[in-house]
């Protein structure tokens, strides 16, 4: 058989990639043909040069320390992080008992609910004179909402919400 | 690289800081070398090396076993390098310049610039296949998997890339015949 034929499962051959029965043909040929082994030797001492000259690339010698700060950074902005949830959650847990405890809370409560119940009462009457009033309210929305996203994902860019939460 | 690695990614996992800093200094050289490898640009390898840390960092967790850690570091910086190269092209480097403190260290810096030299020739497909089995030594069911090509293919590949390096070292008189 030509040479030609065998040279791509020599390269497999070297790396332990064929099939016994492959394995065994290539191994044949190998005591036949002095140019074939020549190509095996080179593949073997090619394979060592790499290994041999990766492993000595020099390695900046800043790399470890620019590693660690940036680590620590990102170490800081996660406690930062944490520190926001934490407050707003002790916020959103304590709030109601402080509405309850608070005269003047208790008046902005009441206001609010008054104020938000004459609105609601007007509305029907506000959207026959203004029927665009109902549009930008959603468009209003949507925009508070896309910029409260927007927000969140900023402040948490990188950081899975499971770190945050733990 | 580091000889108590089990305990010291157990420490690592459990939260120590000093533990960390130990994995850094033991592994940022072997990451980077194998991003350059990969990249053939020094930055490339320096912000994979940062990325890389910083999944650690953030990933360490979900290790399953703690003698694991050199397969899933080096399946993760693998990833890292083989997102980027699909991403973008790396900038090209002219010359791989070596401070002459690191000159000190091996006796034959022309013949390693000019392996190097002749691995940057490599194209991308041929330089990705003969990195992750000579230095990260991947068989082939695992190269075919990462790269998600016929093992035919792989095969074929090393063998093209071996051949093509070859001869780019026999031309430029590395290997004389």
């Amino acid at each position: 058989m030509d040479c030609r034929a065998y040279a791509p499962n020599i390269s497999a051959y070297v790396d332990g990639e064929l099939s016994q029965a492959e394995q065994l043909v290539v191994k044949h040929h190998l005591e036949q043909c002095s140019e074939c082994r020549q190509l095996a030797d080179d593949f073997l001492h090619l394979g060592e040069n790499f290994r041999a000259n990766i492993n000595i690339l020099p390695v900046p010698y800043y790399l470890t320390q620019s590693v660690l700060l940036s680590l620590k950074r990102e170490h800081n902005k996660l406690t930062h992080l944490q520190m926001w949830f934490t407050g707003i959650t002790i916020a959103v847990m304590v709030s109601p008992i402080l509405i309850l405890f608070s005269p003047l809370l208790t008046t902005l409560l009441h206001l609010s609910y008054v104020a938000f119940g004459a609105i609601w009462r007007m509305l029907p009457a506000l959207l026959q004179i203004m029927p665009v009033s109902l549009l930008a309210v959603g468009a209003g929305t949507t925009i508070a909402i896309i910029v409260g996203i927007y927000f969140i994902r900023t402040l948490m860019r990188g950081i899975s919400y499971d770190e945050v939460l733990s | 690289m580091i000889d108590n690695l089990a305990d010291i990614v157990e420490k690592v996992r459990s939260g120590d800081a000093t533990a960390f800093t130990t994995l850094v200094n033991g592994y940022s050289g072997y990451v980077y070398r194998t991003a350059f490898a990969l990249m053939h640009n020094p930055q490339d390898a320096e912000d994979i090396v940062q990325e890389a840390f910083l999944k650690v960092y953030r990933s360490i967790g979900q290790l399953q076993e703690s003698y694991a850690f050199h397969t899933w570091l080096t399946r993760l910086v693998t990833n890292l390098c083989l997102d980027r190269l699909k991403k973008h092209t790396p900038t090209p480097v002219a010359e791989i310049s070596y401070s002459a403190s690191s000159r000190d260290i091996t006796p034959d810096w022309d013949q390693h610039l000019m392996v190097i030299e002749a691995v940057k020739q490599l194209n991308i497909e041929h330089r990705e296949v003969l990195v992750m089995r000579e230095w990260q030594g991947y068989d082939y069911k695992e190269i075919a998997a990462m790269l998600k090509i016929p093992l035919g293919t792989v095969k074929s590949r090393i063998y093209a890339a071996r051949l093509h390096l070859k001869q780019i070292l026999n031309n430029s008189g590395y290997i004389k015949e």
